[in-house]
């Protein structure tokens, strides 16, 4: 798809919008709030129509791409809006939510579905401080004032949690390999 | 990574998306907020790319790619020794010098067709020039059982002619220049000799044991683009058997994919009911007759025996 949006064909860009962008649109509205969401979701979508050579498939799926992008847009708009959402309110919001089967594609759902059974089953100190980093955007640092813990530990958590994940969702690739 | 992390806020854990199996982690715990956008932003998205021009590989003009083409065939027959000419050529019965001979006067006739003998134009339709391998047959098998330097003395100097032709102001790009039972005009026609001078140096190159020719981005771009262009007209000249309804053109689009190639709408306005998705150095193969259209690794959605016509249609000025 990728290969066709380089050749110009917007078609094959608005199929990857209809299949990713509740993903993309998701997360904005988590990091940012609906209000903003919609422009963070459509800057990716332009991003990507205009550079698709910014896409390495070797470095990864192009949900993650596109999950990065968004995330590192939100973060630029949160510095210059002066962080309107509140960190608390994003710490409030930091859970994950059943998703809505609108768009994805099956093996998409499926990785949610695994990684948020993996997510459950991580101690709860490790679930926590991921959700606060990575739904709530939280840094290192906010994330052990939020905790009570250090940022050593706070990070720490966040490694094994996610090493965890990893661990997980490679080991239902194997078997069932897509 | 700095303790300040990547937006000097302090780390998070995006910064941790390097590490092994971490970025689709990450995609996968996106998945668990997906939210579907508004649909208005979707036709906003449509509006948006529709009205940003594309930035892809400028087309080089018809007498540059020529005149690449030319330099391109010039410096492979200047690094041939030995058995490399009178190597087998596929998918003729031909040696490299017996190729190369039959170059020689096929750019001789070209010289002519532009006007460049003092020659009159060998007028259209003209049976001597109807076959384009058997042009000049004679002439090029005794060329092809003396040296070669002198065979490739003698294409060079028509290939030369033209090229310095047309970079020249004298050089009118519209102006008539039928080729065989071709009516081009004069930048159809040149980039028509770019296809067969591409096509028949790869021909070499395989004969030879030499890796292919990888063609410069610019210059993919103008031949497939005329070759695509071209594909209503050629599709409506395509005999059709008595028992087969005619073959329409409906609305298709042809993406051609990697450097040089390009989203084409063909059949008019409308929603493009076809699809057709292929490299584009594979769709100028299939032009030039190097690979068979069933052959080729492509996305086809639509009507398929349109497709596979248009395919067929592609190879009809291939020399």
């Amino acid at each position: 798809m990728v290969e066709r949006i380089a050749a110009g064909d917007s078609s094959a860009l608005t199929a990857v919008y209809d299949q990713l962008s509740p993903v993309v649109h998701g997360i904005a509205v988590r990091l940012v709030g609906a209000d903003q969401a919609g422009d963070v979701c459509q800057e990716v979508f332009v991003a990507l129509w205009d550079h698709p050579d910014r896409f390495d498939p070797a470095r990864g799926s192009l949900r993650a791409f596109l999950v990065t992008m968004a995330r590192r847009r939100c973060f630029d708009l949160l510095r210059r809006h002066g962080r309107q959402v509140a960190r608390e309110e994003r710490a409030h919001h930091a859970r994950p939510v059943v998703a809505p089967e609108v768009g994805e594609s099956a093996l998409a759902m499926i990785a949610g579905q695994r990684v948020r059974q993996a997510l459950d089953g991580l101690p709860v100190e490790q679930r926590r401080a991921i959700e606060l980093a990575y739904f709530g955007g939280l840094t290192y640092r906010e994330v052990a004032t939020a905790t009570g813990a250090s940022e050593g530990t706070a990070k720490s958590r966040i490694r094994l949690g996610l090493r965890r994940l990893a661990e997980v969702l490679r080991q239902h690739e194997e078997v069932e390999p897509a | 990574m700095s303790i300040l992390g990547r937006n000097g806020e302090g780390e998070r854990i995006d910064d941790l998306a390097d590490e092994p199996g971490v970025p689709e982690v990450l995609a996968a715990l996106a998945e668990t907020a997906a939210e579907a956008p508004p649909p208005s932003l979707r036709d906003r998205l449509v509006a948006e790319i529709g009205s940003r021009p594309r930035a892809g590989v400028e087309p080089a003009s018809a007498p540059d790619l020529f005149r690449s083409r030319v330099a391109a065939l010039r410096q492979l027959l200047g690094e041939l020794a030995g058995d490399d000419w009178s190597a087998d050529v596929a998918p003729y019965r031909w040696t490299t010098h017996r190729l190369v001979a039959h170059l020689a006067l096929i750019e001789e006739y070209t010289a002519r067709q532009l006007g460049l003998t003092g020659a009159a134009p060998v007028p259209p339709g003209d049976p001597s020039t109807g076959d384009h391998l058997a042009l000049g047959g004679d002439e090029a098998e005794v060329l092809a059982a003396g040296p070669p330097e002198v065979t490739v003395a003698r294409w060079w100097a028509a290939a030369s002619a033209i090229a310095d032709h047309v970079g020249s102001p004298a050089f009118d790009p519209s102006a008539p220049v039928p080729l065989h039972q071709w009516p081009f005009d004069a930048a159809t026609a040149l980039v028509a000799r770019s296809f067969e001078l591409w096509t028949h140096g790869d021909d070499i190159r395989r004969a030879v044991g030499r890796p292919l020719e990888e063609v410069p981005a610019p210059e993919l771009r103008t031949m497939s683009s005329t070759s695509v262009e071209g594909l209503p007209l050629l599709l409506a000249l395509q005999p059709v058997a008595e028992t087969q309804p005619p073959v329409v053109l409906t609305p298709t689009r042809v993406v051609l994919t990697g450097p040089g190639g390009g989203t084409f709408d063909l059949g008019g306005p409308g929603p493009q009911a076809n699809l057709l998705v292929a490299d584009v150095v594979d769709y100028c193969r299939v032009v030039s007759r190097r690979l068979d259209p069933e052959a080729l690794v492509a996305t086809r959605e639509g009507d398929p025996r349109l497709l596979a016509s248009l395919l067929v249609a592609a190879q009809a000025i291939a020399m």
